[in-house]
């Protein structure tokens, strides 16, 4: 028995009515690509209660505001209608571009943004691009909701911040403005269906006159056990000129912060190297498409 | 910085089990409509086996390839033709069909030659007749052959059984010998992108050519050629079983790294066909051929493009970053 | 658990089944349904077999709980068409372009292209194979399957069919037949082993040692045994006949003795009365081991204070190739080159896992099973129950793929070992982890090759080194020792050639069969040092080959002279012209 109980729940309330009557012994599920894998892995899991979420409508779906300053995403949107949307590759296009990577076209129907980083995994192909963008998880618990910075869900390799009585049910982040893009740079073994040796995701506003950084992030995965802000090198841009030698410099930075381990999918020297070409690049992709001349 | 290169490799591959006996055998029964029955064991996984024995059986029967029908895969009724391996079956359990067949076809030969008033040896069978070489419009159809055997009692029916020619093991010291009764030959060039920063590598290209002797069945060859270049790309910069302290650590799919239709460009396909004397109809086999040459054609791409030459597979993108840093590192 | 009654829309038709909380779509489907056309590659989402359409949009239904899809439209591959007559234009163009091979990753293919063509009527090259990434297929090579699905949406656009090939004018020879069991394979109906149910069926599964090499101390049934829904727990001493195994020396046992060689090896075999009490049978045997030296490398385990992984010594096979005299070849050689090259350890990954049904019928072991090589199943099971040959029966089943690691016995023994003992029906199918645990492998080969050649690029000398990684017992490893001596040079003529090729004995996965049999492992190396000696000459590539190249009369490795049927010319003259003068490399 890999699961006891399996419940398709209607509403976020339902989901906590269960919580609370399952005990402690109950698991939100969305799309089950990572986790139906965990458990069938596993074997027996006694009393182990699943909560599908997948269907609750105020999970779903992507918005922007009207008055623009946020774009929404339900949690339990899957990782093709990000791919697909217009909205997000408009106004958070790294996301859209990381959604497209993941998996199969099999599993990005079926894989949620939530799932995702929920599944607290370094290198996430929705969590890095979220955390370029800045953006906030909200996180609703029976007495209440908070919304938290996406890198701080995040506590070691598949342990997420979250406590199983409480639910990510949206994401946010602000739209690209005029002078603003992002980019994401994929380095894997295959050409699809492949977990990533390295990604980089890069978030970038310059000021109007296109000439220097007004703000900029760089999260990368799997340099360390959770997703990392590549802080130095994005604070070492902000405020400097357009400039090949500052994103080099940049990219040095990043290489010198990041530690990544040996692993199957890459050596630990190949991918340090690696985070100064992904970074370069990314950073160049995207001043390139906000239509600088380098 | 992105840089292109071509390479090529030459390989041969014997048909058949090396330097012993491997043989396979077959019967065929051709029914009192003119329809034929195959029976022959040879394992078709997809490859295209049935199909191609009921070719070769159809072709020297004299009959349309849809009027046989194949039994191989029930050993009660398919008598034994060896593993499907070795690139063995259209070569081996094809001349084991051929000679049940050609012992299948005396019969209508020889009422035919009674029925026309011809000798046996001046008739030959091809679509559905049986004619006289010379005046090809003194003919009968397969059909009436067959309604008049059966009206005689003549069941005809042959068996046949083959091994390639090579007569012993080889040499024990020396290892001189026969080891094969024919050899295949392929040729491949890949042309192929290296990203000299990451090491990544892009095949461009890959044309294939393959000496098959005859090609019984054209798309079914391209069919191997594909498949088997898809492998030896596979095989060249993605796949690895990795083994620590003699377990396996990567036993699933997303590990193993298997080329996806994102991996492998569109294959080129050349079909090359030099008789084989000792096969059915001047074929041999396809099967193995492709995968051995693509590797080599790929590494020598490699090095056309950036200099540097990998010696262990797989090639990933590792290994040419830190031959090219290497390279770099002697150069300054 | 409680059993739990869902209704399913599958292919439009409403569907109540009672199933358990943890079904998986697949299963429902299969199982409860009927619906076999969906398969288990690997049960992790990993390879799309299983792939069907949820609302429109193709999901892995092998990791989709059931439940999940209650609510939903289920499109399977039946539900495109399962009337050979009535084809849906994917299903048919798939036939006639030869997309179809051994069709286990068939169905789940159409229906991700189907979910393509729906949203989009003119897909280009990238966009139908990212439509297909989600599908390994290990048999094609993707070219004829994105032919077809371009050829599809042509068709459905209504739009003539593009050329058609040039068929001879008579005679069955020279024909592009399409096969004839494509059919079933793109309608979902043909039958592989795992579709196969037979009434009162048990199901198998295989202890395994852990341990890379051990002897086995104890082993005690008595939990095992005495397990409800447990019908059998068998070690070696329930084999009736031959406890040996191999396709060329038979040192393997199906069921250990008193010693284990590799992680994976059998130990005992249970048969219970579902799937899931297999594995609780197999957890309550207790064995006890007594961990032993292992040796994973061929160079370690050459030495002569080596752990022994066989009685007689490690060293399984030494080939040898001594043609003409490698000292004078080299002596007169103007140019040396020396290299070491190595190569990985393969897995054949066929789609379909290995799998076997086995039952007695009328005094008869009846074996359905997917197989390179039924006849040697036959023989060698027959040996196993002390059975004449004529009173086992193998029936091959549809088989997913084989590339030589179907070619030794993998699930079919234990079936056919546990229908004899309960005279019942047995199934045994493999995961997919289980498959590469165990399955042979491409051997790992270490290479050192020494070419010598005159100043105008011809070869005097070839000497060569080859050892190959054995793993812990023979299979086809002598033969593939064997046939790499003899092409270890590559198709060129060599007066003088040298070779040493060794097949050692580790505590490593054992090497077996693999499509090209040592071949793809040395190509690499011959190719490179000619493309080297042809640089050093101031030849092209082209060139070089051909000064070389195997022709009529030559004399091969072997010193066998090559009379007729040597077309390795042929081939590189037209690849070369197909594809090296277009780059703008003008010499040839």
């Amino acid at each position: 028995m890999r699961w006891e109980t399996y419940r398709v729940t209607k509403s976020i309330a339902e989901v906590f009515e269960c919580t609370d009557h399952f005990q402690g012994k109950a698991k939100v599920i969305a799309g089950g690509t990572d986790l139906v894998v965990q458990l069938l892995e596993r074997g027996q899991t006694a009393g182990l209660a699943l909560l599908d979420i997948s269907a609750i409508p105020e999970m779903r779906g992507i918005e922007i505001g009207d008055d623009r300053k946020w774009i929404t995403v339900g949690a339990a949107t899957t990782m093709t209608e990000l791919a697909q949307s217009e909205i997000i590759a408009r106004y958070g296009r790294a996301l859209g571009m990381g959604a497209s990577c993941m998996g199969s076209p099999q599993i990005r129907n079926m894989a949620t943004i939530g799932g995702n980083v929920m599944s607290a995994q370094p290198a996430g192909d929705g969590s890095i691009p979220l955390i370029a963008l800045g953006a906030e998880a909200r996180v609703v618990s029976p007495k209440g909701e908070k919304w938290l910075a996406v890198e701080k869900l995040f506590v070691d390799v598949g342990k997420s911040s979250v406590p199983s009585e409480q639910i990510v049910t949206h994401f946010r982040f602000k739209p690209h403005a005029e002078t603003a893009t992002s980019s994401i740079q994929r380095l894997a073994k295959r050409r699809a269906f492949t977990l990533p040796t390295l990604l980089v995701a890069a978030a970038v506003r310059l000021d109007e006159e296109k000439r220097s950084f007004e703000d900029v992030r760089i999260a990368i995965g799997p340099v360390a056990r959770t997703p990392w802000l590549a802080r130095e090198a994005a604070d070492g841009l902000r405020g400097s000129p357009v400039s090949h030698e500052a994103i080099q410099k940049a990219s040095v930075e990043a290489r010198l912060g990041a530690s990544p381990r040996d692993s199957i999918r890459g050596g630990a020297d190949y991918r340090k190297a690696m985070v100064e070409v992904l970074v370069r690049r990314a950073v160049t992709e995207c001043v390139e498409r906000l239509g600088v001349k380098l | 910085m992105k840089k292109r290169g071509r390479g090529i490799a030459c390989t041969y591959f014997g048909m058949g089990n090396t330097a012993k006996a491997n043989p396979s055998s077959a019967f065929v029964e051709v029914c009192e409509d003119g329809t034929a029955i195959v029976r022959c064991g040879a394992s078709d996984l997809g490859q295209g086996s049935d199909t191609a024995l009921r070719q070769i059986a159809a072709h020297t029967l004299g009959i349309d390839a849809e009027r046989v029908t194949m039994v191989s895969n029930d050993t009660m009724v398919a008598p034994e033709a060896g593993v499907t391996s070795a690139s063995r079956q259209t070569y081996v359990s094809g001349n084991a069909v051929r000679i049940a067949s050609e012992q299948a076809r005396e019969f209508l030969l020889k009422e035919a030659a009674e029925g026309l008033g011809y000798d046996a040896v001046d008739l030959e069978a091809r679509d559905g007749v049986i004619f006289l070489k010379e005046r090809p419009d003194a003919k009968i159809t397969i059909e009436e052959i067959c309604g008049r055997l059966r009206a005689k009692g003549v069941l005809v029916a042959g068996a046949g059984t083959f091994t390639p020619p090579t007569p012993e093991a080889l040499d024990p010291e020396t290892g001189l010998g026969i080891p094969y009764g024919a050899y295949s030959y392929a040729t491949q060039i890949a042309e192929v992108e290296v990203d000299t920063e990451t090491g990544e590598v892009t095949v461009l290209s890959l044309t294939a050519a393959q000496d098959v002797g005859r090609a019984i069945n054209p798309m079914a060859i391209e069919g191997q050629i594909e498949g088997g270049v898809a492998q030896g790309v596979g095989y060249a910069l993605m796949e690895e079983v990795v083994v620590e302290d003699g377990v396996i650590v990567n036993p699933s799919f997303s590990n193993l790294l298997l080329p996806t239709a994102l991996d492998v460009p569109p294959i080129q396909s050349i079909i090359v066909e030099v008789p084989e004397p000792t096969g059915p109809f001047g074929a041999k086999g396809t099967g193995e051929p492709p995968t051995c040459p693509t590797a080599a054609a790929i590494i020598n791409a490699i090095y056309d493009a950036v200099g540097v030459l990998i010696t262990s597979t797989p090639v990933t993108a590792e290994k040419i970053y830190m031959a090219l840093k290497k390279k770099q590192g002697k150069e300054e | 658990m409680s059993p739990r009654k869902i209704r399913l829309n599958v292919n439009g038709i409403v569907n109540e089944i009672t199933v358990s909380e943890d079904t998986l779509l697949l299963d429902a489907l299969r199982e409860h349904l009927g619906l076999t056309g969906a398969k288990r590659g690997c049960g992790k989402g990993e390879c799309g077999a299983c792939t069907v359409l949820i609302d429109d949009s193709p999901v892995m239904s092998c990791i989709y709980p059931a439940i999940k899809a209650e609510g939903r439209s289920v499109v399977t591959i039946e539900g495109i068409g399962d009337d050979e007559k009535v084809l849906h234009p994917l299903q048919r163009q798939f036939v006639e372009k030869g997309a179809v091979q051994c069709g286990f990753c068939t169905p789940g293919l159409i229906l991700s292209s189907k979910a393509l063509l729906d949203r989009n009527a003119r897909p280009n090259e990238l966009e139908i194979r990212t439509a297909i990434s989600g599908n390994l297929c290990r048999c094609t090579g993707y070219t004829k399957v994105v032919e077809a699905i371009g050829a599809a949406a042509g068709e459905l656009r209504g739009e003539a069919a593009s050329s058609k090939r040039r068929e001879p004018a008579s005679g069955a020879i020279g024909r592009s037949l399409t096969r004839i069991d494509s059919l079933g394979k793109v309608t979902g109906k043909a039958v592989f082993t795992d579709d196969m149910t037979l009434p009162r069926m048990l199901f198998a599964g295989v202890l395994r040692s852990p341990h890379p090499s051990a002897r086995i101390v104890s082993i005690d049934r008595a939990a095992a045994l005495s397990h409800p829904g447990i019908r059998a727990v068998l070690t070696a001493e329930d084999i009736p006949g031959s406890n040996r195994f191999g396709i060329i020396v038979k040192d393997q046992p199906y069921l250990a003795v008193d010693r284990v060689r590799f992680v994976g090896e059998a130990i005992a075999v249970v048969a219970a009365e579902t799937k899931e009490l297999v594995q609780e049978g197999l957890d309550k045997i207790r064995v006890s081991y007594e961990a032993l030296p292992a040796v994973f490398d061929p160079w370690e385990a050459m030495k002569a204070d080596a752990p022994k992984v066989h009685e007689g010594g490690n060293i399984q096979h030494h080939r040898k190739i001594r043609k003409g005299n490698i000292e004078e070849g080299l002596a007169r050689a103007d140019i040396v080159i020396e290299k070491t090259f190595s190569s990985q350890t393969v897995e054949h990954a066929y789609i379909e896992p290995e799998a076997a049904l086995a039952h007695m019928d009328q005094g008869q072991m009846v074996v359905y099973c997917c197989s390179q090589a039924p006849h040697y199943y036959r023989n060698e099971i027959a040996a196993m129950l002390a059975f004449p040959i004529s009173k086992v029966r193998i029936i091959r089943l549809a088989t997913g793929g084989g590339f030589g690691g179907k070619i030794e016995l993998s699930a079919q023994p234990y079936a056919a070992l546990c229908s004899y003992i309960t005279g019942k029906p047995v199934k045994y199918v493999f995961t997919r982890e289980e498959s590469v645990f165990t399955s042979t492998k491409r051997h790992a080969f270490d290479m050192h090759y020494k070419f010598g050649a005159t100043n105008d690029g011809r070869l005097t000398a070839a000497h060569v080194t080859i050892v190959s990684n054995g793993g812990a017992y023979a299979s086809y490893g002598p033969a593939v020792l064997t046939r790499s001596a003899t092409m270890a040079i590559g198709p060129y003529e060599c007066p003088n050639v040298h070779v040493d090729a060794y097949e050692v004995y580790t505590n490593y996965p054992i090497g077996g069969a693999m499509r090209g049999f040592g071949a793809p492992q040395m190509s690499p190396c011959h190719e490179a040092i000619i493309d080297e000696i042809g640089r050093r000459c101031g030849l092209s590539p082209i060139e070089v080959r051909r000064r070389n190249m195997l022709r009529p009369g030559s004399s091969t490795t072997t010193d066998q002279i090559l009379e007729h049927g040597v077309g390795a010319l042929e081939t590189l003259e037209r690849t070369s012209e197909r594809a090296w003068r277009s780059s703008g490399k003008e010499e040839i």
